[in-house]
């Protein structure tokens, strides 16, 4: 730069009033070489108009001019803004003068008498004239250009220029002296902060990208060069170049989302060579639904995934791109995955160029879900359709299920009392819808007039209710029959809760109604029927187990109405529990259709009496035969029951006495001819062992058995008289008695010894009742004592004790015989029992002995110890 | 069957009855006909049967015939059965047992012939024809 002034002739405008000076010094620089062009001005107003006209590089004075002097020239151009390198020349100068020149703005300055150094003081100043505007420049370019900050070492800001200023929104006595770490955004990590400050602590240059914070919040982004100041190697300055890149930055955001979203975007994005028609690019949403890696992909053709498509019509539905004809195309398709599954796409097609190459630009979109909802939408058209005709059917049935019901539907607007009436309710009136406008009071006039009153007030009631009221009534038709119909109705309001209109239904009751009349009637004859047999009537019904009795039920099981549930469960609980299983399981064969229910059971009552009942019963069935239903009676038979046991009892009786009468009589028969054959026996001994003399043992054997045979005849004789004869009661003194009965067995005969009698009764003891049958009891009594003696006791004795009270008088008979093992004690009373081997008696004796004393309507215990005696006690009634 | 004494056709005879007379006119007519060499005579069923446990093991001394009467007093001739039928074979197989009875019940009569254990049924009294057929029959 220099060199191409100093070609440049250096104009230099001299400020010298002494014409002598301004001629050396063009001499001097004459003689320098120095290529210059030089005009001399004597005054303030020459050297104001020569800086325009002249426009020097730089300007020499003279100190001291009449009217001038260089201070004033430093000062004009300064005040001017003129911007030109000053050099004082000048006689004598002291050194503060040197200085105050210098500090005004001189850039350097020359003694008259040392002229020669101005060629080279004139270089120098113009060389740093120019460096400094270099400096200057590039200082102002960089100025407007960037964002400086200089901080010194600490970081602490030592100048900021206005564009920083401006950036950061701080004014510059807010920055100085301040860390820049005021600025923070936040954005940057710790790492990244402390990076920076070791790259320039260090010495080194730093560049990146840094976000900041304004003062007003908001942020910018910077791309800051830093560059450290050394001296002696030591950064003791860094000054920071930026560059605002905020909205790059922003722009590079958005336009990183936008690709990612792009990327993300899962509309499929391909593109592919015209040529070969394989594929150059496959966003991701491509890759992810075909499923293919990228670099399968780029092996492939759209035809590939086109399982529709050829080559020959793919060309051709390519052609009118190809051809310029259209500049994008939309067509459907079906595009097939790398697992083979089928998807439906809807596909827009481009020819792009880029750069040189032309590429086709495919977007795809998969429609798979737009034609569900497209199927969804004919789907819901469909069930639209199906369901209005379902509806239209529905109505159709109501209006058949009115008719069919019998049942019209109605409406009474309460404002005016106007009715609406459904076709079934025309056909219960007998009108023609055409014909007859149905009001209120027009429906009165059809009601009978006997229920006219009453339906109106029944109307009229009504309003202001929310319960459904009903009311039965009869009607006149058109055609005058008379029929009963029943209204069911209840009231809407509005939400001021007036009464807005009655809705409701009328049913013609008029056959159900007869059908209950008739019912009537059969049930009262059946139940004078049942009452007349005494019969209650049960209706089971199987399906809800629900029992229902008529009031003969109740009688029969002695029951209340509310002891009674009315279920089949609770019936049974009055069965007796030894026939509940028969019973139940004759209610099921009857169920079943085994058999017809037809059994006899007891029933408890309450009082735990026992009564027998029989039942029947008739199983209703259903059309494919189940039983549903069972009716049938109950009877109380037990009278008749206890009648039959009665007669049964009897029977079996007779059956007992008939056999016992056999018994008896071949007992008897034995008993008569056992002595006989004995007799036969002997009497055959003898008659054939005549040599023998036995005669006399032979006798006595036969007496014995005569002697047995008559024994045996009496004892049957009393049986027979104790069986037959009445009672004869009278006074009997017992004493008496017991002696004769004594004296009559004294002499037994036999080998019986005699045994001692003692009679412990008192004189005056008298009894009354029937002398035989006491003289047989006592008897039979004091004979066994007697006979069954203890052969081994050598005193033998019967002891007979008597007491009375006001109503029994007790006997007791004792021994000391051989007494009567326990075992056969319950036996002895047998009829035809002998207890002992020892063969006397026909053992008819103690039989008779109980029976008399049945008869008597008294008693006997006996007690006995074996070896040792028998006692027996007698109690008779003493009346 | 015992033959060594052509004499009596029978060695050992029981007579069980509760009456005497009939005990006797038993022993009686036994000995006339020569039916067996000893006869004893039981008036208790329960006597017989005790000494019949005793002789089970000394089958020589076992009656050959068993005569018993049906109408007797704590055990009949029935009940004598029952207890009798107890005893092992080795008895009842020596033993020929005939009832006696002057019983007409038809009852009586079914029980006999029910009975396996009875061979015969006879009428009391006895007699020399009635033993008489017996040895012809059970010779």
């Amino acid at each position: 730069m220099i060199a191409e002034k100093i070609s440049k002739p250096i104009r230099i405008l001299h400020v010298e009033d002494n014409r002598p000076d301004s001629d050396l010094v063009r001499f001097i620089l004459k003689k320098a070489n120095i290529n210059v062009k030089i005009l001399v001005v004597e005054d303030r107003k020459e050297f104001i108009d020569s800086l325009y006209h002249f426009n020097p590089d730089i300007i020499l004075s003279d100190h001291t001019l009449p009217s001038f002097n260089s201070i004033e020239v430093i000062r004009i151009l300064k005040d001017m803004k003129i911007d030109i390198p000053v050099i004082l020349i000048t006689g004598t100068v002291s050194e503060e003068f040197a200085v105050l020149i210098m500090k005004e703005g001189a850039s350097d300055y020359l003694l008259k008498d040392r002229l020669e150094r101005l060629p080279i003081a004139i270089t120098q100043v113009l060389e740093k004239w120019e460096i400094n505007k270099d400096v200057e420049s590039i200082k102002y370019a960089l100025d407007v250009s960037s964002i400086v900050a200089i901080t010194d070492a600490a970081g602490l800001v030592i100048s900021v220029n206005q564009n920083f200023c401006v950036q950061s929104k701080f004014a510059r006595e807010e920055l100085i002296g301040k860390d820049l770490r005021m600025l923070n955004s936040g954005e940057h990590t710790k790492n990244f902060m402390r990076n920076l400050w070791e790259t320039i602590t260090n010495g080194n240059l730093w560049h990146g990208e840094i976000k900041n914070k304004a003062k007003d919040g908001t942020f910018y982004w910077l791309d800051t060069m830093i560059t450290p100041s050394l001296k002696n190697g030591k950064s003791y300055q860094y000054i920071a170049i930026s560059t605002d890149i905020t909205e790059r930055k922003i722009a590079e955001q958005e336009k990183n989302s936008l690709q990612t979203s792009l990327e993300k975007s899962l509309n499929e994005i391909y593109t592919f060579d015209p040529i070969t028609l394989q594929f150059t690019y496959g966003n991701n949403g491509a890759l992810l639904n075909l499923g293919y890696s990228e670099k399968e992909l780029y092996a492939l053709t759209p035809l590939d995934i086109k399982p529709e498509h050829t080559l020959a019509t793919f060309l051709e539905l390519t052609s009118p791109l190809v051809n310029n004809v259209k500049a994008k195309i939309i067509f459907f398709t079906n595009h097939q995955r790398k697992n083979g599954s089928i998807y439906p796409v809807e596909v827009h097609l481009q020819l792009m160029l880029t750069g040189n190459k032309s590429q086709f630009l495919a977007v795809v979109l998969d429609i798979t879900e737009r034609k569900k909802a497209e199927q969804e939408l004919v789907d819901s058209e469909k069930k639209f359709r199906l369901l209005s005709r379902q509806l239209d059917l529905q109505n159709n049935r109501l209006v058949n299920a009115q008719s069919v019901a019998k049942t019209g539907s109605w409406e009474t607007k309460i404002a005016t009392l106007d009715m609406q009436w459904s076709e079934e309710t025309f056909n219960i009136f007998g009108l023609d819808p055409k014909e007859f406008n149905p009001t209120h009071s027009g429906f009165l006039n059809l009601v009978h007039p006997d229920d006219r009153k009453k339906v109106d007030a029944a109307f009229c009631g009504s309003i202001g209710t929310n319960t459904t009221n009903s009311i039965e009534h009869k009607i006149y038709t058109k055609s005058g029959e008379e029929k009963i119909v029943e209204e069911r109705w209840y009231l809407e309001y509005d939400h001021d809760d007036k009464p807005l209109k009655a809705i409701g239904t009328c049913q013609d009751i008029t056959s159900r109604k007869k059908a209950e009349i008739a019912l009537q009637y059969v049930t009262e004859r059946l139940q004078l029927a049942t009452k007349a047999a005494r019969a209650g009537v049960w209706d089971l019904d199987l399906a809800q187990d629900k029992l229902i009795w008529d009031d003969v039920m109740f009688a029969i099981y002695n029951l209340n109405t509310n002891d009674f549930s009315g279920t089949g469960q609770a019936w049974s609980e009055h069965l007796h529990p030894e026939d509940l299983e028969q019973t139940n399981q004759d209610l099921l064969d009857a169920i079943q259709g085994i058999r017809e229910f037809d059994c006899t059971f007891r029933i408890i009552w309450k009082d735990k009496s026992v009564r027998y009942i029989k039942g029947n019963a008739i199983v209703e069935r259903d059309t494919e035969g189940k039983a549903v239903r069972i009716i049938g009676t109950n009877r109380d038979i037990t009278k008749e029951k206890n009648a039959e046991e009665i007669l049964e009892l009897q029977n079996l009786e007779l059956k007992k006495t008939n056999s016992e009468l056999d018994k008896f009589v071949y007992s008897v028969s034995h008993d008569l001819r056992a002595p006989l054959t004995s007799m036969l026996g002997v009497i055959d001994i003898s008659l054939k062992r005549t040599h023998e003399d036995q005669t006399a043992e032979r006798l006595n054997m036969l007496k014995k058995s005569v002697n047995k045979l008559d024994g045996f005849i009496l004892d049957i004789l009393n049986y027979s008289r104790n069986s037959r004869l009445e009672l004869k009661k009278e006074k009997i003194n017992l004493k008496e008695l017991i002696d004769d009965v004594f004296n009559n067995l004294k002499y037994i005969g036999g080998n019986i010894r005699q045994v001692e009698f003692r009679c412990k009764v008192d004189e005056q003891l008298s009894v009354y009742s029937d002398k035989i049958r006491l003289n047989i009891v006592l008897n039979n009594l004091i004979s066994n004592a007697i006979r069954y003696q203890n052969n081994e006791n050598s005193n033998p004795f019967v002891e007979v004790q008597a007491e009375t009270t006001n109503s029994e008088t007790h006997i007791r008979i004792t021994d000391n015989g051989i007494g009567i093992e326990k075992k056969f004690r319950t036996k002895i009373f047998d009829m035809f029992y002998k207890v002992s081997d020892v063969s006397f008696g026909s053992g008819l004796g103690l039989y008779l002995v109980k029976e008399s004393l049945n008869k008597l309507e008294g008693s006997i215990k006996v007690q006995s110890v074996l070896g040792k005696g028998t006692s027996f006690l007698i109690v008779i009634p003493n009346n | 069957m015992n033959t060594t004494n052509s004499n009596f056709q029978f060695k050992n005879l029981w007579v069980i009855d509760d009456n005497e007379i009939d005990l006797y006119l038993a022993q009686m007519f036994i000995e006339e006909a020569s039916f067996a060499e000893e006869i004893s005579l039981f008036n208790s069923p329960l006597k017989a049967l005790e000494l019949l446990k005793c002789l089970e093991n000394k089958p020589e001394q076992l009656p050959q015939f068993i005569f018993l009467d049906i109408r007797m007093p704590v055990m009949d001739g029935f009940e004598f059965l029952t207890e009798y039928d107890k005893f092992p074979d080795s008895i009842k197989l020596n033993c020929i047992v005939i009832m006696l009875s002057s019983s007409l019940d038809p009852n009586d009569q079914r029980k006999i012939e029910n009975n396996s254990l009875v061979k015969q049924f006879l009428s009391k009294p006895l007699s020399e024809e009635t033993l008489g057929r017996l040895k012809k029959e059970f010779k």
